[in-house]
């Protein structure tokens, strides 16, 4: 079903510009740094934001690999060796929801493909459209990347709240993201997961943080990844830490993820 | 009795005169079988008598009445029974009972237009039982013909009521699926096939059971383009007929009309995107 133990996992957040592009772009590249291979997909679909990071312009898209005849290695874009990614649009409104069959043709091609990799990273648009809902119920696992603002962590709730009741998914991992300390970013993981256990009666796990790094902010301006731009800034340390946590369960749960499918059939589920 | 004053007289003798006058424009001069109509109403609260002076009053003989009691009561309700059954036999097949091709090529244009302007998405399968010419040769028809018509209760039976399922040709069968896109579709008929794999039918030799498999192409369609019914069912049987090449007992979806359609000249293309990006 899933021999290459592909784990897949959906990045999300709710509310936008909590930075969750950013995640997505450097945990790929430090667990290909790690010697891992990740192929980083995309599903902003109408908004398109990982190329942009990586000061890249794909002649090639989703919006191709959903047409008739194009293969998903038609649009796979490397950006390092053994890391690649599948860019999204930008301006195309019709994409941004994407109807379950659209996500199921776009799966299909993809699936195969994704199953060469080590992990399958869903970078999903912000809100909670069913598009996005959809998408993050489909993964292994769900990364929910949250800051301290009171806005982020009702909207991450929110979303939380949506998946649990109405797509009956109970697991998440939560990363705090531009924490001005370690202690601020346990208080915003303990004040959500109290939430959740309080109103919602689910266990929500804290993946870990990372620090508020102006080195980030001169990253995205220079569109280079922040562990290649600034390697030894505690952002990046704190990146790293995150991705060896997800290369350890990998590690640990080799024979729970293979015996699952890469992403849910949407047909038979 | 003051019946004619609750009766509304007048009311009906202007859609008389109405309906003469309109009929009466498209009337072609020359008599013959096949340009002649009767038109039947039933009109109730009004005696022969007085419709007599209705007719009279308004100029009305030319409208042919029959009173509901006494010998034509009968008559009517063998006539009507008659049209009934007619009727359903040009749109249904004898074995089955299910809609015949008429009847689905009629419907499928109407859930064409319905589709089209309700943008709704609408999925079209067409089926054939696998190997069916040997259970023929085998078993003798009888047997295929009690194959057939199980087919036709499973797939009635797994439909939701406003899907059509209709008998398509000998062993071809197809149905319209209404407000389905792709992943219904499958959905349905995943479960479709499966469970009509499962039946066990009685050799008739006596000698143990045997089950029959099913090949389906499906199609689907989202209100965008301006496809004709012919170009669907075209793209459904280039479907079937790639699940019955490439071995059988499955689905397979056609090549697809919506995706080609999705509007991109709202999208930002890869020279604007550099140009953003200050020449990078």
């Amino acid at each position: 079903m899933n021999s290459n133990n592909t784990l897949s996992l959906a990045i999300m957040s709710g509310k936008g510009g909590v930075g969750k592009t950013n995640i997505v772009l450097n945990l790929g590249y430090a667990l290909h740094q790690a010697e891992m291979t990740a192929m980083l997909m995309d599903c902003d679909l109408g908004l398109a934001n990982l190329d942009v990071l990586l000061g890249i312009s794909p002649d090639r898209n989703l919006h191709d690999l959903i047409q008739n005849g194009v293969d998903a290695e038609d649009v796979l874009y490397p950006i390092e060796d053994g890391f690649d990614m599948l860019p999204a649009t930008s301006g195309v409104p019709e994409l941004v929801e994407m109807d379950e069959d659209i996500q199921e043709i776009l799966f299909t091609k993809l699936i195969t493909l994704a199953g060469e990799y080590d992990y399958l990273m869903l970078d999903l648009g912000a809100g909670i459209s069913q598009t996005v809902l959809q998408m993050a119920s489909l993964t292994q696992l769900r990364i929910v990347v949250v800051t301290p603002e009171p806005t982020s962590l009702t909207d991450s709730y929110a979303m939380i709240k949506v998946l649990t009741t109405q797509h009956d998914v109970k697991d998440f991992l939560v990363v705090v993201n531009q924490a001005t300390s370690a202690n601020e970013a346990k208080q915003t993981f303990e004040r959500l997961a109290a939430a959740c256990k309080n109103f919602l009666n689910i266990e929500i796990r804290n993946l870990g943080f990372i620090h508020q790094d102006p080195a980030l902010v001169d990253s995205v301006r220079h569109q280079t990844p922040l562990l290649k731009h600034a390697p030894n800034s505690k952002a990046s340390n704190d990146i790293r830490l995150l991705a060896n946590k997800i290369m350890r369960y990998r590690q640990d749960n080799k024979e729970r993820i293979s015996a699952r499918p890469i992403l849910k059939d949407l047909i038979s589920s | 009795m003051d019946k004619l004053s609750q009766f509304p007289e007048n009311e009906l003798a202007a859609e008389l005169a109405r309906l003469q006058e309109e009929l009466g424009s498209h009337a072609t001069g020359s008599v013959g079988a096949d340009n002649t109509l009767w038109i039947f109403r039933q009109i109730q609260g009004v005696s022969s008598d007085q419709w007599e002076d209705i007719s009279q009053k308004y100029d009305l003989g030319n409208w042919l009445t029959l009173p509901i009691d006494g010998s034509a009561y009968p008559q009517l309700k063998q006539f009507q029974e008659t049209l009934e059954r007619l009727a359903y036999q040009t749109e249904h097949d004898a074995l089955t009972g299910l809609a015949n091709r008429r009847a689905f090529d009629r419907t499928l244009d109407i859930e064409i237009e319905r589709s089209k302007r309700a943008k709704t998405p609408l999925s079209i399968a067409i089926f054939d039982l696998d190997n069916f010419k040997s259970i023929n040769d085998t078993y003798g028809h009888p047997k295929g013909d009690e194959v057939l018509a199980t087919f036709a209760r499973k797939l009635q039976k797994t439909t939701r009521r406003y899907d059509l399922a209709a008998r398509y040709g000998g062993e071809e069968f197809a149905l319209i699926m209404a407000g389905s896109g792709l992943v219904k579709a499958q959905r349905l008929l995943r479960r479709l096939l499966g469970e009509f794999r499962e039946i066990e039918f009685e050799q008739t030799d006596g000698n143990g059971t045997f089950s029959v498999t099913t090949s389906v192409g499906l199609t689907c369609f989202k209100g965008s383009s301006g496809v004709t019914a012919e170009e669907l069912v075209k793209l459904a049987d280039d479907a079937l007929y790639e699940a019955k090449t490439t071995g059988k007992d499955q689905v397979k979806v056609s090549k697809l009309l919506f995706v080609d359609n999705v509007p991109n000249d709202t999208l930002v293309h890869a020279n604007e995107k550099q140009f953003l990006f200050g020449g990078k």
